[in-house]
């Protein structure tokens, strides 16, 4: 009696150990299956992919300005019956100009950053623009009554976000990419005079980096700046009634 | 003998339950079944010079895995591959139990010529 439950155990035992056995070879065979799947991706898959992907958002956004226009028409034709909708159409339309969602032109400034060459002064290490520095320069103009701004042809809504990418390589405004180490256009349609005055003030461009970087400003009595072409994003808020 | 199927039964069923283990204690398993080996290695060895004794084998089993684990365990959380010592030693017994059972088995095949 005694032999056979001792033999049950080790036969227990080793079911155990087979056990564990089997698993850890299906557990490391599945774990090199998926690191040999993410292998896969060469450098050609990838900027094939890129191109793809590019050629698609050119292909979205020619659609998506052809449905704007569409909406506008049928806008239009919806406004001309009676004086109400027509209000409420000059409504809309004035929201949207404040949001971002149409193309804008007006008086305005515009400020182009360049960084400094080293060629006259070898011993000044060329710090690169940051999203700080960003930030600080649309505050700037936003506090001195700009109505709108655009960076690199990126309009600047209430929902964008301007961030370095870490090290520095690329900031990104909008989800889009902007080199701090090429030259950065700065449009804002404001009060011509303000906006001149709040960029002249001595000092005001004294910020962090932007010392090392060359500032031009041109003035205009038409600066056209593009929409924002996505989509805002109103999920989590909603209005209390 | 009935070690062996046991053995196979154990296999199989390895490979055909889906079991989800957490992922943080596949090292710890990889060390445990080096102790494990080595017990059934030393328990082959035993049953072959008739000195085996369940009792043993099983308290060494469990008890290896037990120990192998938390040192390896250990090792992660002071920054040291303490695993290196149980790999190396239950290897290096293997080696030897194996030695012996080699050992054992030519000397049975002949003396049974």
């Amino acid at each position: 009696m005694k032999k056979y439950i001792s033999q049950v155990v080790v036969a227990v035992v080793c079911a155990l150990l087979g056990f564990l056995l089997a698993y850890q070879f299906k557990l490391l065979n599945t774990q090199e299956k998926r690191i040999t799947n993410n292998q896969s991706y060469n450098q050609q898959d990838l900027t094939t992919e890129i191109e793809q992907l590019k050629k698609e958002k050119e292909d979205y956004e020619k659609k998506n300005n052809e449905i704007l226009r569409q909406l506008k028409e049928y806008e239009n034709a919806a406004a001309s019956k009676d004086d109400t909708t027509k209000e409420l159409k000059k409504q809309l339309d004035d929201t949207r100009m404040l949001l971002g969602s149409v193309d804008v032109q007006g008086p305005g400034i515009v400020l182009y950053l360049k960084p400094k060459d080293n060629v006259f002064s070898n011993n000044v290490v060329t710090q690169y623009l940051t999203d700080n520095e960003l930030v600080y320069i649309v505050n700037e103009l936003f506090f001195s009554g700009a109505e709108a701004i655009s960076i690199n042809d990126k309009r600047i809504t209430m929902q964008t976000g301007i961030k370095s990418s870490s090290g520095n390589s690329f900031i990104l405004i909008n989800g889009e990419k902007i080199s701090p180490r090429e030259r950065i256009t700065i449009k804002a349609i404001g009060e011509k005079a303000k906006l001149i005055g709040a960029l002249d003030f001595p000092g005001a461009l004294d910020f962090n980096q932007l010392v090392y970087y060359e500032v031009k400003r041109d003035e205009s009595d038409n600066i056209k700046m593009g929409k924002f072409s996505k989509m805002f994003k109103y999920e989590y808020i909603k209005p209390i009634k | 003998m009935i070690a062996f199927i046991g053995l196979l039964i154990g296999i199989l069923i390895g490979i055909f339950w889906d079991v989800n283990i957490p992922d943080k204690f596949s090292p710890y398993m990889s060390v445990a079944i080096l102790a494990c080996l080595d017990s059934v290695f030393g328990a082959i060895r035993a049953s072959l010079s008739k000195n085996f004794h369940a009792d043993i084998f099983i308290s060494g089993f469990f008890g290896n895995a037990a120990l192998a684990a938390a040192l390896a365990y250990l090792g992660d959380k002071l920054g040291i591959p303490i695993y290196m010592a149980a790999v190396i030693v239950f290897g290096g017994r293997i080696f030897d139990n194996f030695a012996i059972i080699r050992r054992l088995v030519i000397e049975k095949a002949k003396s049974h010529e």
